[in-house]
């Protein structure tokens, strides 16, 4: 028995509680593979040590990697013709969503022309001391009192457009005594 | 006459790419070369489908695997962080898929083994066989048939530290657990496989034992 014999000796029970230092590790491995006494004393005390000093495999040979180089580079292949031609179809279906949703505008842009405009408070104008009368009459209900008018009053009316007294219009009441 | 000078070959680019490290290739083929990627495949198809046929125990499979976890790693280079080594992650992507295999298949492979505790003869012939110096073949195979009982994870872990001798810290970073996690499910495979192996085979042991 020589020293490394009972070094490997003494590390085995360390070995197979994976308490050793990696390059204890790979001494103990190494001297089993070369000795066959003490494969077989290691192998006898624990037989799962068979595993780590079976010889390795054969290699895979070349034309099998080939065969497997082949194979992945075809199913890539395959799956980037699949991402094209989806991202082509997304493409055509994000094109029809953005022609639709400009037919869409127009359409409405050009069905409620008035509606639209009339969001604009830039058309506004201030009324004039005869608009007020005339803006307040169109608000108070048949019957009910003459609303009193604040004196700092200013009133707003807006016609969006028509000139028939009897259309609608928008009337704001903005009372100054409150401004600061 | 002016001097022609062959711009470029993809022999001459194989060739160049079989000099560089896993890690530059790596980098290189998450960039768009496919000479770089088809090296890398080369070059890790012997290792990649060794531990997966450990793990699997079956070479056909483990082939199969192979190749899907070559598009794994096709699909996931730009996840790769080149501050880590490309093996580390290659052999995570292959013991992953592997163990993912393993349990999809587990079924089947109970079925496969009711039919051979049957067949009880040609463990026998195993045992009749058996040299001091067996043969990798069998061991492969002595090891399929005793490793059938472990989670994936304890048979994982003792392919990668056992039987193809990795470092702890690697193992635990494929296996995306601590070492001591690592220590445990090994200490629990060996604990399993020798009841089994020491039951199943005993004249094979006892004949270690004599000499």
């Amino acid at each position: 028995m020589t020293e490394a014999c009972r070094t490997a000796s003494a590390r085995a029970e360390a070995y197979r509680r994976d308490r050793l230092a990696e390059a204890e590790r790979l001494a103990f491995r190494a001297h089993l593979a070369e000795c066959a006494s003490c494969r077989r004393d290691a192998i006898a005390a624990d037989p799962t040590l068979i595993f780590a000093v079976a010889p390795p495999p054969p290699p895979v040979g070349d034309a099998e990697t080939r065969a497997i180089l082949e194979n992945v580079k075809a199913a890539i292949a395959v799956r980037e013709a699949d991402r094209r031609l989806r991202g082509n179809g997304a493409r055509r279906a994000r094109r029809s969503a953005a022609a639709l949703g400009a037919a869409a505008l127009l359409a409405l842009t050009f069905s409620a022309p008035v509606a639209r405009r009339s969001v604009s408070i830039a058309a506004a104008r201030p009324a004039g001391p005869g608009g007020i009368a005339g803006a307040a009459n169109r608000i108070v209900r048949p019957g009910s009192e003459e609303p009193s008018m604040p004196s700092s009053a200013t009133i707003y009316e807006w016609n969006p457009g028509t000139a028939s007294p009897d259309d609608p219009k928008i009337v704001w009441i903005v009372d100054r005594s409150l401004d600061l | 006459m002016e001097r022609m000078e062959l711009v470029y070959s993809r022999e001459r680019a194989q060739q160049k790419s079989a000099e560089v490290d896993d890690r530059e290739l790596a980098i290189r083929a998450r960039g768009g070369d496919a000479i770089a990627f088809e090296t890398l495949v080369l070059r890790k198809t012997p290792a990649v489908v060794s531990v997966a046929r450990r793990i699997i125990g079956d070479a056909d499979e483990a082939r199969d695997v192979a190749q899907l976890v070559f598009l794994r790693v096709w699909d996931s280079l730009a996840r790769y962080d080149e501050k880590y080594s490309f093996n580390t992650w290659l052999y995570r992507i292959a013991t992953n898929l592997s163990i993912d295999f393993l349990r999809a298949n587990r079924s089947r492979a109970k079925a496969h083994g009711a039919t051979l505790h049957l067949v009880r003869g040609r463990e026998a012939a195993l045992e009749e066989e058996a040299t001091f110096a067996l043969e990798s073949s069998q061991v492969a195979e002595l090891f399929e048939r005793v490793s059938a009982d472990l989670s994936e994870k304890q048979k994982a872990a003792f392919v990668l530290r056992e039987i193809d001798g990795l470092d702890s810290k690697d193992v635990a970073k494929i296996l995306g657990c601590g070492e001591s996690t690592v220590r445990n499910h090994l200490f629990n495979a060996r604990k399993a496989l020798q009841k089994k192996l020491r039951h199943e085979f005993p004249s094979l042991f006892r004949r270690w034992s004599r000499t």
